[in-house]
């Protein structure tokens, strides 16, 4: 089943859940190390070791995160939680010196996700917890993000091994990204070569470019920024649209519109073939590229 | 530990990445919705004897089956809410009439969802693009395949594709290749494109 109509609640940014999110569910399924400062009288049975009704104070225990996060309070101590290995001082140095050799799926598949998570806890270290994590996903996203743009057609099992889900997902979104943008490709080099008129394209893509504002013949594609092209591609999607039922006013119209269409996919398949880059002259293609890239 | 078994239905379906829509789990929400009950009846009988005698150190167990609770909640609000996300991407995926095999996997409760949604989305296509309405279900991807049947009209010899095979072009002969292969055959004439 394609699963372009299916989507899911994505993640929760940062510190902050989604509630229906499978992923965030699936992440707060987590155990962390702790230790209760207050008992817990008639809960005994949780805890196997101990063969008591009650689970005493300074009980050192395994405990779930959603329900670390449900019992911490900030002024009464019910709770204290141990950082995980990861998130502590020795990890944290070898991540500041070099990000992208660590096996992040090995370190908990959710290494981003759960360490956001383990600041809601007010411990001492958290603004450099916090910074850590994200120097190491500023380090890894420039990798990630290539990689993604350049395996098409590939099989990627080596590239997405050593990534965390969150950073899966990224490169799910670019290799999406790509994937799209090569199918526009394909069939602007249909109408290129003649293998394919624009009736074919209309009949074939089904679709008609009805606002060809954007695409004024003053906006060049700089083709040969890989990057680009994720953000290129879903940028095009939104352009396609539904066939209309035409009438004449609407056929003239749409002849118009496909000439210029195809003017302007001969100069995307040229710049391709040849491999130049052009200059950009709309900014509001790559306005959203995050300012990560640059670095 | 409590919640074991809500999160194993939200595994099952996060194990279906791609929006498959497995069967209805209709024992497991009932555990679930059991072990809820149990919880609160606890809770309940806790909070009165708290309240009553005065026991305040019952309190950090009450937050702690609340918290239970919550996170059950949680579970069977996103299992059901991720199922009609799926059952929604059915109906464009496969139209109006959904294959029996799928219909099964559904509950009572979801194929009425399922109806409903159809009748909003028909009345919504109804209304746009003119009098006869616009089907927007149809043509969502462009050309369906990079790949296009060929016939070749003289004989060519050997020609090679990307991933190495290499086809032999004779006469009359019927291929499946990719169309960027093919356009400058077709515009030399050697291949001719077959509109089955």
């Amino acid at each position: 089943m394609d699963s372009q109509s299916y989507m899911p609640v994505p993640p929760g940014i940062g510190m902050e859940e989604n509630f229906f999110s499978l992923d965030d569910i699936l992440l707060s399924h987590e155990r962390l190390p702790c230790r209760t400062e207050s008992a817990f009288p008639r809960l005994g049975f949780l805890e196997k070791s101990s063969e008591t009704r009650d689970i005493p104070e300074g009980t050192k225990m395994e405990m779930p995160l959603w329900l670390a996060k449900g019992l911490y309070e900030r002024k009464r101590r019910v709770l204290s939680l141990e950082l995980p290995k990861v998130y502590r001082e020795g990890w944290r140095t070898v991540f500041g010196a070099d990000p992208t050799v660590v096996d992040l799926h090995k370190m908990g598949p959710y290494y981003y996700g759960l360490g956001s998570q383990m600041l809601h806890f007010d411990s001492p270290e958290n603004p450099e917890i916090a910074n850590t994590i994200l120097q190491t996903f500023i380090g890894r996203f420039r990798r990630t993000m290539d990689s993604s743009q350049n395996a098409y057609n590939e099989d990627t099992s080596a590239l997405v091994e050593r990534l965390d889900c969150l950073e899966r997902s990224l490169f799910k979104a670019g290799q999406s990204g790509l994937n799209s943008f090569q199918l526009v490709l394909a069939a602007c080099s249909c109408v290129k070569c003649g293998s394919a008129d624009e009736n074919d394209l209309i009949r074939d893509f089904g679709m008609e470019v009805i606002d060809m504002s954007l695409w004024d013949g003053h906006i060049d594609l700089v083709i040969s920024l890989q990057p680009q092209l994720s953000w290129l591609g879903r940028s095009i999607e939104p352009i396609f649209r539904p066939r209309l039922k035409r009438t004449d006013t609407t056929r003239r119209h749409t002849r118009q519109k496909m000439s210029d269409y195809s003017s302007l996919t001969d100069k995307c398949v040229q710049a391709d073939e040849k491999k130049t880059s052009i200059n950009i002259e709309s900014s509001d293609l790559f306005s959203s590229v995050p300012a990560i890239m640059e670095g | 530990m409590f919640c074991e078994k809500a999160v194993e239905l939200i595994r099952e379906l996060h194990r279906m990445g791609d929006g498959q829509l497995p069967a209805f789990n209709e024992d497991s929400i009932r555990q679930v919705l059991e072990e809820m009950k149990a919880l609160y009846e606890q809770n309940q009988s806790d909070v009165n004897e708290a309240k009553t005698e005065g026991k305040s150190e019952l309190i950090p167990t009450i937050k702690f089956r609340h918290s239970c609770l919550l996170r059950n909640q949680r579970c069977i609000s996103a299992y059901l809410y991720d199922r009609l996300l799926r059952i929604r991407a059915l109906r464009w995926e496969y139209g109006s009439v959904l294959p029996t095999t799928i219909r099964f996997h559904m509950c009572a409760e979801e194929m009425e969802w399922f109806n409903q949604y159809k009748k909003s989305l028909a009345t919504y296509m109804r209304s746009i693009g003119g009098e006869e309405g616009l089907d927007i279900t149809q043509d969502m991807k462009p050309p369906k395949s990079l790949y296009i049947e060929v016939r070749c009209l003289k004989d060519h010899g050997e020609f090679e594709i990307d991933d190495g095979t290499v086809i032999l072009l004779k006469k009359n002969s019927q291929h499946f290749l990719p169309r960027w292969k093919c356009e400058q055959l077709i515009r030399q004439g050697v291949l001719e494109h077959v509109i089955s």
